[in-house]
């Protein structure tokens, strides 16, 4: 996990019962970038990430929290 | 067969790219290798150069096919590639390129000032295209850790 950055991306997943590759599919990303995101590999642009909070209806501050 | 999405085909087309980019560095590495080797194995060079080249073309053609054939075009190519994991590798193995190249010059001067006939120009220069190619493709795919398994649950 990035030690900047946490997500709830796997949460969310879970919750819609979607793969990453069906989210990748739907946010219009590649499985590689989703899988390396939930991780925290890998920080979004902001476009990824208000378009994955856009799919799953909620503010951006519910999926991506600083951990400071 | 299952379809795979226009954001995987350009992250497919980004790894063949790399390939590309390392056979080419094999060229290079190749041509350079001529001034450092004996009479006797340099015979063998025009051969191997000329089976990687073959090697790089054949991916080439290969790149531009999947290109045409799979890659979306246009503003949804950008709206795909545009923040991707892919693409933040990409930028890093250049930068790390970048860097290492900028070293290797700064040696390769530092031994030119001293030797000056030590090894024609041409040497230099296929040493330092080999070098800044080399370290784009392998560093990518250190990057990118291709073999990495993913889960996809």
């Amino acid at each position: 996990m990035n030690p900047l950055l946490e997500n709830r991306i796997r949460v969310l997943r879970a919750e819609h019962r979607l793969s990453q590759s069906d989210l990748a599919e739907l946010i219009g990303v590649s499985r590689k970038t989703i899988s390396t995101i939930e991780v925290g590999k890998f920080i979004p642009s902001t476009v990824i990430a208000l378009r994955i909070a856009r799919h799953f209806k909620v503010p951006v501050e519910d999926i991506f929290m600083l951990t400071d | 067969m299952k379809k795979v999405s226009g954001a995987n085909q350009i992250d497919n087309h980004r790894i063949l790219l790399f390939v590309s980019m390392f056979l080419l560095s094999l060229v290079f590495l190749v041509k350079s290798s001529y001034h450092l080797l004996s009479e006797e194995f340099r015979s063998y060079l025009p051969i191997i150069g000329n089976v990687v080249f073959v090697l790089f073309l054949i991916v080439l053609v290969v790149l531009i096919f999947w290109r045409i054939k799979y890659v979306p075009k246009g503003k949804q190519y950008q709206l795909l590639s545009m923040g991707s994991f892919v693409n933040e590798k990409f930028d890093q193995a250049c930068r790390t390129s970048w860097v290492l190249t900028f070293l290797l010059l700064l040696f390769v001067t530092n031994i030119k000032d001293g030797n000056d006939n030590l090894f024609p120009v041409r040497f230099y220069i296929d040493l330092t295209l080999f070098c800044m190619l080399a370290v784009f493709s392998v560093s990518f795919f250190y990057y990118f850790r291709l073999w990495e398994k993913e889960s996809n649950i």
